[in-house]
């Protein structure tokens, strides 16, 4: 049984912001800045979610929504700054592209190593290699340190790993981007195959097609809320017709 | 909090022995001598003061050698790692924002990885000594061990601290390098300490903390005499004390990491 519980979320990042010798001397010089004040950015703002057993949760929005962080925070790496945060199962992830590998090692090394990281023990992520460097399809680029994989590889890399481990809730974070169409289709149809797997998917995602394809639940945030919350072909349509309203041409 | 620090290693315990094994494979990858650097660095750099001092100072190479030699490991090992906290989750940044790994063990694989140096060049001390002074080989030497825990220690604990601080305030490291080098000069390793003692400046090394966990190390393995107890238990007190101040820290500022990164 896996859940995942936010219940009043808040989540404030301190934003880096000195004041510096000019911005006394010139008031006024710091009218480009967008941040409050006090140089904080409210991420997610009282948030409140549940997702159950066999959602498979889309979240989409404009960047700076709070979509990433959100997942993160849901992955227990952004500790929340006030509310309760409740899940239960094993999380495997995949966020930005191309972080957390071992530059001068080769890809059997960094498999080894992620796993491990997404909560493997030795035995078991040394099973599970093979099946990872056959879904990757690097073959012998594997052999080479990764510094010289391009960024289609280190995203085949690393969502192999994050989807052979076989989580409760996976979650992943626009990640397919970067791999080339043939790999697309693959982990399209990876992820597909997850569904009956993974009990909780949540994907963040910019493609509304993935969103009702993949997904049977589809939230829509802004500024850190949820806007609306629902079925994928409802929310990305309400969605898409507030970004032809913004824009009219 | 200290169970939380030592459970959370141990969760990642596998992580952190793939990460150092891995630091020591690079480290000498692509050099032609390979692992022999972590002996021949500290033993020339005692050749070069030594021959300096002995035509400057005229002081005897073969008695003043081992000695260097031998100061000079546990100080190596201790600035490596305090410079090397600095950039300890810095450099994990990767990992601390794609994983819930454990924060704690990227300073923990600085010492580790420094400490593994610091064992090879004391077996290379060892190896020269026999060379230059036989005669001095005892069982006292055994007593280097537990002066290595102490170091150990006091060194982890300094780098922890450095991680945690360099995070916050950037300029930490290149303040913290300038204090560790005039630190150098103020301990007792390139000259003897009684050299500070005929001049009255005695109380510069016994206010320093790193001369206890220097001495510790050094005195045993040199076989000739052993620290007085006093020195043992200053350095007791002050390693520890080290250690538990920057988990204390560490653990309170775990889950800002990721937000300084």
């Amino acid at each position: 049984m896996s859940t995942i519980q936010l219940n009043d979320i808040n989540l404030v990042f301190q934003v880096w912001r000195e004041k510096r010798i000019k911005d006394i001397l010139i008031p006024g010089s710091r009218k480009f800045n967008d941040f409050h004040a006090d140089g904080t950015v409210h991420a997610l703002d009282s948030l409140n979610l549940i997702v159950h057993d066999g959602e498979r949760l889309a979240v989409i929005g404009h960047n700076g929504a709070g979509k990433s962080t959100l997942l993160k925070l849901i992955a227990g790496i952004y500790a929340p700054t006030s509310g309760q945060l409740i899940v239960n199962g094993r999380v495997s992830s995949m966020f930005e592209l191309a972080t957390g590998f071992e530059m001068e090692s080769n890809g059997w090394d960094n498999i080894y190593l992620r796993g491990l990281m997404l909560g493997e023990t030795p035995e078991s992520i040394k099973r599970k290699m093979r099946e990872i460097a056959e879904f990757s399809e690097l073959g012998d680029f594997l052999n080479m340190p990764v510094k010289y994989y391009s960024s289609g590889m280190f995203v085949r890399l690393a969502f192999s790993v994050s989807t052979t481990i076989k989580p409760d809730i996976l979650l992943l974070d626009e990640v397919v981007g970067a791999g080339d169409a043939a790999f697309l289709q693959k982990a399209n149809r990876r992820m597909h195959e997850m569904v009956d797997i993974s009990k909780i998917m949540v994907l963040v995602t910019h493609s509304m097609d993935s969103a009702c394809e993949m997904c049977n639940r589809c939230i829509w945030m802004e500024r850190g809320k949820i806007l609306m919350d629902g079925i994928p072909a409802e929310v990305t349509q309400a969605y898409l017709t507030s970004i032809k309203k913004e824009q009219p041409l | 909090m200290f169970s939380q620090y030592f459970r959370g290693i141990w969760r990642d315990r596998f992580i952190l022995i793939s990460l150092v094994n891995k630091d020591l494979q690079l480290k000498y990858r692509r050099s032609k001598l390979g692992v022999a650097w972590a002996v021949l660095m500290p033993l020339g750099l005692a050749i070069i003061i030594g021959a300096v001092y002995s035509v400057i100072f005229g002081v005897n190479p073969r008695e003043f050698i081992p000695l260097l030699f031998a100061g000079l490991n546990p100080w190596l090992f201790l600035s490596g790692t305090a410079d090397g906290g600095t950039m300890a989750f810095i450099g994990a940044e990767g990992y601390l924002k794609q994983t819930t790994v454990n924060a704690q063990i990227f300073p923990l694989r600085i010492a580790l990885v420094n400490f593994v140096n610091l064992l090879y060049s004391v077996l290379a001390f060892f190896t020269v000594y026999l060379f230059l002074q036989p005669g001095a080989f005892s069982a006292r030497m055994l007593l280097c061990l537990p002066g290595l825990a102490l170091l150990f220690l006091f060194s982890l604990g300094l780098a922890n601290l450095a991680a945690i601080v360099n995070l916050e305030i950037r300029d930490f490291q290149p303040l913290q390098s300038l204090i560790l080098q005039g630190l150098f000069y103020a301990t007792p390793i390139i000259y003897q300490p009684e050299m500070l003692k005929e001049k009255g400046f005695e109380l510069v090394y016994r206010i320093n903390p790193f001369y206890y966990l220097i001495d510790v190390v050094r005195t045993p393995m040199q076989g000739k005499f052993l620290p007085s107890w006093d020195i043992w238990l200053t350095a007791i007190v002050i390693a520890v004390a080290m250690f538990t101040l920057s988990v204390a820290v560490l653990m309170r500022h775990k889950k800002d990491i990721t937000f300084r990164l």
